[in-house]
């Protein structure tokens, strides 16, 4: 920028004196008008023809994002068909065949169509995360925000996981400070935040329990899941909302994550103007607590 | 008597899988390969319900949808939609036409069931 101004500043300046020289040469001496007329249209021309070319290349460059952004959605779209319609059958086909609807199995074909089952639940999660994922990094993630009692969400959340804590052995609690905290939110994705959050908890806890709390404070709601699980070391804590990262390689069978499931959520709260933290006592058990304003921002 | 039911997607798969799972709790079912046949096919047989996968090559869910709610004869047969669509905003879409059950794929063949039984236990 200053080598543009310092060289049209030369340029001007060259061409200033040439005129002068040539004034004085010629005996014309209209000076100080001049002067000012010519450096006005010199820099007025030069802005311009700058200012309609810069125009130019701004309008081309929003017309090819946006067909980059539409092809992206279309991508987005096949690839959400093309995967989830597979997994349709998949799963049917083995559960049909699980429960016996097409004949007799044997003890050993049974054993063995379980552990397909449990690996087609988690490639069913891992494309769900990845889909998810990739819609909110097209900027397509869609929140349609109304007045929703968050407790409602909560309960439902551990209605949802109470069979599967049963069969660890473990307790869901909820805590909550009334029977009614609204909040201006998008009652699917805040469903996702909790679920994420307590399929954590749950996966990473081995005794004890789990609680989910809701509680309001001033003009936030205060959301936590606290779990009696293994925890994370304090130096793990800020890395466990990147991307992919796993804390952990012990993972129970059809337990692997895919380590989107934490930035995900923190993408769904900040979305919604909040925030989503984490504190942990290794081998005690950690919270994970996520906070969103009640009202419309 | 049992109720007939009308399967409709372009997948042959998902046809196969929703027919046995539909007829080993009692239903009679009826399918279809794509969208024109499945109007052709619920005109004909006048089923008790039809289950509709929206994304078909020749012609897409909606549209089969609208046809049957433009025509008196089918007009009050009862549509679940089957969408793999990453978009929601398809779904009110889908409503507005008259359609008033989605299940996403990928689904269980419980989910449907209990949508059926729903649908069958309304007045």
């Amino acid at each position: 920028m200053v080598g543009a101004v310092l060289f049209a500043f030369m340029a001007y300046y060259d061409i200033f004196e040439n005129y002068r020289v040539w004034v004085q040469q010629n005996g014309l001496k209209v000076w100080q008008l001049d002067d000012a007329i010519f450096l006005m249209a010199y820099f007025g021309f030069s802005f311009g023809f700058y200012a309609f070319r810069r125009m130019k290349e701004l309008r081309l460059e929003s017309a090819a994002r946006r067909k980059a952004e539409k092809h992206k959605d279309e991508f987005l779209s096949m690839v959400s068909h093309e995967l989830r319609t597979p997994m349709t059958t998949i799963r049917e086909g083995v559960s049909q065949v699980l429960e016996g609807i097409l004949g007799p199995t044997t003890e050993d074909q049974q054993e063995f169509l379980s552990i397909v089952q449990v690996d087609i639940e988690r490639l069913s999660r891992m494309i769900n995360d990845l889909l998810d994922i990739s819609k909110i990094e097209a900027g397509k993630l869609e929140i349609h925000k109304e007045h929703v009692n968050l407790i409602r969400i909560a309960k439902q959340v551990a209605k949802i996981f109470s069979p599967q804590a049963d069969a660890k052995g473990l307790q869901i609690k909820t805590d909550f400070s009334g029977p009614i905290i609204e909040a201006y939110v998008d009652p699917d994705t805040i469903l996702q935040v909790w679920y994420n959050l307590v399929s954590n908890a749950l996966k990473f806890t081995k005794q004890g329990y789990v609680e989910l709390s809701v509680k309001e404070r001033g003009p936030l709601v205060i959301c936590t899941v606290k779990d009696t699980g293994v925890g994370i070391k304090t130096e793990d804590i800020p890395k466990i909302f990147n991307k992919f990262y796993q804390a952990t390689r012990n993972w129970g069978p059809g337990e692997k994550g895919t380590g989107l499931g934490l930035p995900i959520a923190k993408t769904i709260v900040e979305s919604h103007g909040g925030t989503l933290s984490a504190e942990s006592v290794l081998e005690q058990g950690s919270i994970f607590t996520f906070e969103i304003p009640k009202a419309p921002l | 008597m049992a109720k007939r039911i009308l399967v409709v997607d372009d997948e042959p798969g998902i046809v196969k899988m929703v027919t046995s799972r539909l007829k080993a709790n009692g239903y009679e079912v009826l399918s279809a390969l794509g969208g024109e046949e499945g109007l052709a096919k619920c005109k004909q047989f006048k089923p008790d319900a039809v289950i509709l996968d929206i994304m078909m090559p020749d012609m897409d869910g909606a549209s089969v949808a609208a046809e049957l709610k433009d025509d008196p004869n089918t007009s009050m047969i009862p549509v679940i939609f089957l969408s793999a669509a990453v978009k929601s905003s398809e779904v009110p879409k889908s409503h507005m036409i008259g359609g008033q059950y989605i299940v996403a794929k990928p689904f269980r063949g419980e989910e449907l069931l209990e949508m059926l039984k729903q649908i069958f236990s309304m007045p």
